[in-house]
């Protein structure tokens, strides 16, 4: 896998992030949002070591140490995304959903860069 | 992974009081600058109170409260802290302030988090190395250490009250410093005489193993309190040790810490406001004070929130090539778990009722609250010292351009100066409105403690003073 797979997926997943973050500032946005977010974060957080996606060009690293676990992990956070969408009001169920869009296309990458 | 050490802590807290006691070689050059190092030193005697009781305690049955033994020299020393503390008029509430001694603080209260992460709420072993915590050879030498410690933190204080002696001539304040000089004289004469006495009782453990080389819990195993306010408290001390070492740059740290610590601040705003409108629904129809006071800390929690949430939204707009350990995301993920078990039921918030079923649950969760909200500022202060660091090295980064086949932002440059005045602000606003709640739930927590001793004493005895009462809330 090429440095740039790596910064697609890492930019996926912190865009997916930014769309939960950005409903945060939102005094009406509902606990749930929270929630996703924070879910959404404890699945960055672990994933990290294993992608290890440093925003810079000059990195060379080829292997992701287990895309078939990274993959299921971004599975997870899917899932859950979508639940927490399901629960939530219109403004934030949205948000969950574009997160979610975001993660699935994180995890497509992975495997396609991966296979 | 580098893993800091109890000694190393240690080591930590006694070079900056000797810097610390260096200081006081130059006088003060404002009343402030007096008060605040007088405020700084009581946070030590505060943080060596916590230690001596997580060193030498030992739980009762059926007691909640852990203390060393009445008969001990510890026990001595431990209530020689408690009321030189109870003596003193001014703050001892976390501050942002930078010092020597309030750095010394800090270091101690990290080393003593560091203990207690090994412990349960009832003193029960979380680890296999919380069993050298119970050894009684290792108990003794640690207890020689941190009371040697404590003898030059009193000399320290002899000379920081001559100092503040000097502040009062020089200053117009009448009696405010001379009076704390005062205090000082007499804390550092009494506090000395009981470290002296266990340095005396416990010199025979000098220079053996000790817990020096303890590491912290939090990295080696997570949460797992099956009661949801003591797996929360566990879950909140940890990531404010991660933010301690952090801070200090003592454990790898990128913007991802500061996304955690907002995250964390927010489960505590979201959370505790549940918990504190159950209580005001609760006693809806007592006084109207009461009401007043839980209104007081509904709103303080509601508006910490919007700040953290603005600096958990610039945070995410940024990037850094430094990453966090992942146990630090998963302990965010425990306190949202142990704190929804509390106040919700699935995706439905639990009703007042459900949430505080008895008056010792209310006065537990009230506890929990005013625990979780006055450390809060640490995570502020964390935050900023993260992102001063990460600026200063050229790693706060931002996507410039769109990446055309995925668009996504794929380049990445430096903050521009705007986006670094947001991230700063934002921090500062987060700093500013957690020492607020924290202020608040210690207020409305002080007064339901003296409601209920007023309740259960005879009206023959004295109510206790303000400053008991505070002790007692710790």
């Amino acid at each position: 896998m090429k440095d740039q797979d790596l910064t697609a997926i890492s930019s996926l997943l912190d865009t997916a992030g930014a769309q939960l973050a950005r409903r945060q500032t939102d005094p009406h946005a509902d606990i749930t949002i929270l929630d996703a977010y924070t879910a959404l974060l404890a699945t960055r957080f672990e994933l990290a070591p294993y992608l290890t996606v440093m925003p810079a060009p000059h990195l060379d690293i080829d292997v992701v140490a287990e895309p078939a676990a990274v993959a299921n992990d971004l599975a997870t956070a899917w899932t859950a995304l979508r639940e927490y969408a399901l629960e939530s009001n219109e403004a934030d169920a949205l948000a969950c959903t574009r997160a979610a869009t975001y993660v699935d296309d994180a995890r497509r990458h992975l495997l396609s860069a991966s296979s | 992974m580098s893993d800091e050490t109890y000694g190393a802590l240690l080591g930590e807290a006694e070079r900056h009081l000797i810097r610390a006691i260096f200081t006081t070689h130059e006088a003060f050059c404002s009343p402030d600058q007096a008060h605040q190092a007088a405020d700084d030193y009581a946070q030590i005697l505060l943080s060596l109170k916590g230690g001596v009781r997580t060193l030498a305690g030992v739980a009762k049955p059926n007691h909640p409260a852990v203390l060393p033994p009445s008969t001990s020299a510890a026990a001595g020393l431990f209530h020689a802290l408690d009321d030189a503390i109870s003596r003193f008029a001014g703050s001892t509430e976390a501050r942002s302030w930078r010092g020597e001694w309030n750095d010394c603080a800090r270091a101690i209260s990290a080393a003593t988090a560091l203990l207690a992460s090994h412990l349960g709420p009832n003193r029960d072993h979380r680890t296999p190395d919380a069993a050298l915590i119970d050894d009684s050879e290792a108990r003794r030498t640690a207890l020689h250490r941190l009371a040697v410690f404590t003898l030059t933190a009193a000399e320290g204080g002899r000379h920081l009250a001559l100092r503040l002696r000097d502040a009062s001539i020089r200053f117009p304040q009448p009696g405010k410093l001379a009076t704390t000089a005062k205090w000082l004289i007499a804390a550092q004469a009494s506090v000395g005489e009981a470290a002296a006495a266990v340095v005396i009782d416990h010199r025979t453990a000098a220079g053996r193993q000790d817990l020096a080389m303890l590491q912290p819990a939090p990295l080696l195993v997570p949460t797992r309190d099956s009661d949801p306010v003591a797996a929360a408290r566990k879950s909140f001390d940890r990531i404010r040790l991660f933010a301690h070492r952090q801070a200090r740059g003592g454990l790898g740290a990128g913007i991802d810490a500061i996304r955690a610590y907002a995250t964390a601040a927010m489960l505590i705003a979201m959370h505790g406001h549940a918990i504190a409108a159950a209580a005001n629904e609760k006693h809806s129809a007592e006084s109207p004070s009461r009401r007043a006071e839980l209104t007081s800390v509904r709103h303080a929690l509601l508006a910490m929130r919007q700040p953290w949430a603005e600096l958990l939204s610039a945070a995410e707009s940024c990037a850094s090539t430094v990453f966090s350990p992942p146990l630090l995301g998963r302990e965010v993920a425990c306190l949202s778990t142990s704190l929804a078990t509390i106040t919700r039921d699935s995706s439905r918030w639990r009703v007042p009722t459900e949430i505080l079923p008895t008056m010792p649950v209310e006065e537990r969760l009230l506890q929990l609250v005013h625990h979780l909200s006055s450390r809060l500022p640490d995570l502020a202060t964390a935050a900023k010292a993260i992102t001063e660091r990460l600026y200063e090295h050229g790693d706060l980064l931002v996507p410039t351009r769109e990446r055309a086949d995925l668009d996504l932002p794929y380049r990445w440059a430096p903050i521009s100066a705007e986006r670094l005045a947001a991230l700063r602000g934002a921090g500062r606003a987060a700093q500013a409105t957690s020492a607020k709640a924290a202020s608040t739930s210690a207020a409305v927590l002080y007064t339901s403690i003296s409601r209920q001793q007023q309740a259960v004493k005879p009206a023959s005895l004295a109510t206790p003073g303000r400053a008991t009462l505070r002790r007692l809330a710790r």
